[in-house]
């Protein structure tokens, strides 16, 4: 399944102050779905009580889509990518709802299975690239060892592979660069190197935890183009998580947001971005300090994220919102809006569907 | 993207080098470090070094016994430099022996211990939950008997010997590398590439070995060299109280016990340069010990 994703700029109606260059509506198709998260429920055991990070997560991905999650901190994307690679650490488990993968139910598999996909079906990218390789293992080491740790093949033939990888995200002299540590490398050059790692095995999926995150804002445009090219290329399915709406607004096919561990609203980037339908989302949008006037304080959401521990019953919401009512305070589930979008809110700012 | 200037990054000194020449940076630890060479060159070359056997019984003469430093021999010409012990033995050639013994035991016992408890103490922070609380509690109640205690008893039920002395020199001395290794690598297990390395679908043993302990080495080492001048200490000791080597086998602490009886009637040479050299080999491991600690800590590092 092969979308080629046209860079027809949809007029941003915000006075395009930020590229929302979105790419175009994937048409839904009927094809098997490569991850099928359902009503996904991890909580964390701590003094107070269980806490539920992830709160009924539904979303599911096609091959080769780019998913971009969005949340503020604490709003359960982390978890939502730890708990889809099983490796959520006590106190934390997964308490209810699937995982999907390629027609495989992962919650409550063998670990040996869940091995042997993690890094070879399912790889995964971590925020800090100072943290995420070994400092005391060379490059090689670490990059022959996840191809053998899932194949046979012999370590010359495994060495050849991470070359052609390494110079695929862009390092030269590949391989003498394999024979260096982790601490001879910049920033941008170790996130190159996670995700050379994470593109080895050929995966059908990447999750991203904030991947460019703690890299200057150069690198991080550098490294989300070459992201975009290399899944493209291969084929993989990402999930991107993130706080930074302009970046799952340039290289996103849909969006998921999260709030309170739960998805508040999900649909094509574009359409989610030019004209949300979830409060928060708006809330969201307007806080990004582009969108704001200059001299203007800038705005933001009232008040503060609930605590997990004493969700409101209904709308998580609802006592930052402007447009609450007393029936936020019944539960609201994810209703479909539009042919492609998902809205959580009984008085949504888009009511009637696009299409 | 491949524009970015990546020469720069090449030219950068090795860690080792880094690490020598932080080392270096303290004289003290420099002579630290040549007096414990030193002292294991004299170990290690005993037999050719020492102008005696102290072992062979033959070689002696008791008509030689408590002789003072610089004297000869009565019979022919031998010299004694440090003096003889009560039964005529060279102490020079006594001393670099019981170098021999007290190092091989102190290093047995601390690579031993180590290995034990570095094994022990990180199978702990990775595997977690019951284990690791019935181990850890069985490491404070350990601690929290005196070495000496412990060692007393053992060689006591056990009797004398080099194996029961390094079996309760073990016994003394593994959990304060378990506690140790337990605690670097529950600060590493919690590293993100720890999480990485769970993400690239390794194995357990592979992540154990390849990647959680060589970040967990540096502070095992230090502890390490801070232990094996502990087990010498308390070879010593043992060996002093008459508790530990055989006399066949003299160690520096046996040494020091034999001369005991006579430091009061004015024969020092006989405890006192044991005693000497059991204090230089000590004072050597820990100035190296200590700035390996100040040079392997990053807190440290400017």
């Amino acid at each position: 399944m092969t979308t080629p994703r046209s860079q027809s700029t949809a007029p941003a109606p915000r006075g395009g102050s930020l590229a929302w260059g979105g790419p175009a509506l994937r048409s839904m198709s009927t094809a098997p779905a490569l991850l099928e998260v359902r009503d996904l429920v991890t909580e964390f055991a701590t003094r107070d009580g269980a806490l539920h990070a992830v709160n009924g997560v539904s979303f599911s991905l096609q091959p080769g889509e780019v998913l971009g999650l969005v949340g503020e901190s604490g709003s359960g994307k982390s978890v939502t990518g730890f708990s889809i690679m099983g490796l959520v650490d006590p106190p934390g488990r997964i308490v209810g709802g699937s995982v999907r993968f390629e027609g495989r139910e992962l919650v409550g598999t063998d670990p040996e299975v869940m091995r042997k996909l993690r890094g070879n079906r399912i790889a995964m990218i971590f925020q800090d690239p100072m943290m995420t390789l070994n400092p005391v293992l060379r490059i090689d080491t670490q990059m022959i060892e996840t191809i053998l740790a899932h194949e046979r093949v012999s370590e010359k033939a495994a060495r050849e592979r991470c070359i052609e990888a390494l110079t695929r995200v862009g390092i030269a002299s590949a391989p003498e660069r394999l024979r260096q540590y982790p601490h001879q490398f910049s920033g941008g050059m170790r996130q190159r190197v996670a995700i050379a790692i994470a593109l080895l095995n050929r995966p059908a999926l990447i999750i991203a935890d904030e991947p460019t995150t703690a890299l200057d804002v150069t690198v991080q445009g550098q490294i989300l183009h070459e992201m975009q090219q290399l899944v493209r290329e291969a084929g993989t399915a990402l999930v991107w998580i993130t706080h930074d709406l302009a970046v799952i607004a340039g290289l996103a096919d849909r969006v998921a947001v999260m709030y309170a561990g739960r998805v508040v609203e999900q649909g094509p980037v574009a359409d989610v971005l030019d004209a949300p339908a979830h409060h928060y989302t708006r809330g969201l949008l307007d806080s990004v300090p582009a969108n704001n006037t200059r001299g203007q304080p800038l705005s933001q959401i009232a008040g503060m994220t609930p605590s997990l521990l004493r969700l409101p019953a209904g709308c998580a919401f609802r006592d930052r919102c402007a447009a609450a009512t007393a029936l936020c305070a019944q539960p609201v589930e994810l209703r479909p809006l539009g042919p492609s979008r998902q809205v959580r809110c009984v008085h949504p700012l888009v009511v009637e569907a696009l299409a | 993207m491949s524009a970015v200037p990546q020469t720069a990054i090449l030219v950068e000194e090795s860690p080792w080098r880094r690490f020598v020449s932080q080392y270096a940076a303290s004289k003290l630890a420099l002579f630290g470090l040549a007096l414990l060479a030193l002292v294991l060159l004299l170990a290690v070359f005993a037999p050719w070094i020492a102008p005696q056997n102290p072992y062979d019984l033959g070689k002696l003469d008791l008509m030689d016994a408590r002789l003072p430093p610089g004297s000869s021999s009565a019979f022919g010409s031998f010299h004694y430099l440090l003096g003889t012990d009560g039964q005529g033995r060279d102490m020079w050639s006594a001393i670099l022996y019981g170098l021999r013994v007290s190092l091989t035991v102190g290093v047995t016992s601390g690579v031993i211990a180590l290995t034990l408890g570095a094994a022990l103490g990180i199978l702990a922070a990775y595997v977690g939950g019951r284990f690791e609380q019935v181990l850890m509690r069985i490491v404070d109640i350990q601690l929290g008997f005196p070495a000496i205690l412990v060692a007393l008893v053992l060689i006591a039920t056990l009797g004398k010997g080099v194996d029961k002395v390094i079996i309760a020199l073990v016994t003394v001395q593994w959990a304060y590398y378990a506690r140790t290794a337990r605690s670097a690598a529950l600060v590493e297990r919690h590293k993100e590439y720890m999480e990485a390395a769970r993400g690239l679908g390794l194995s357990s043993a592979r992540i154990v070995l390849r990647h959680l302990l060589p970040n967990t080495l540096p502070p095992l080492i230090v502890v390490g060299t801070v232990q094996v001048a502990h087990a010498i200490a308390l070879e010593a000791t043992l060996s002093f109280l008459g508790l530990g080597l055989p006399t066949t086998e003299p160690s520096l602490g046996l040494l020091i016990a034999n001369g005991y009886e006579f430091l009061l009637s004015g024969k020092y040479w006989i405890s006192v340069y044991p005693g000497i050299a059991l204090l230089a080999t000590i004072l050597a491991i820990n100035l190296v010990g200590d700035q390996l600690r100040d040079v392997l800590n990053p807190r440290l590092a400017r």
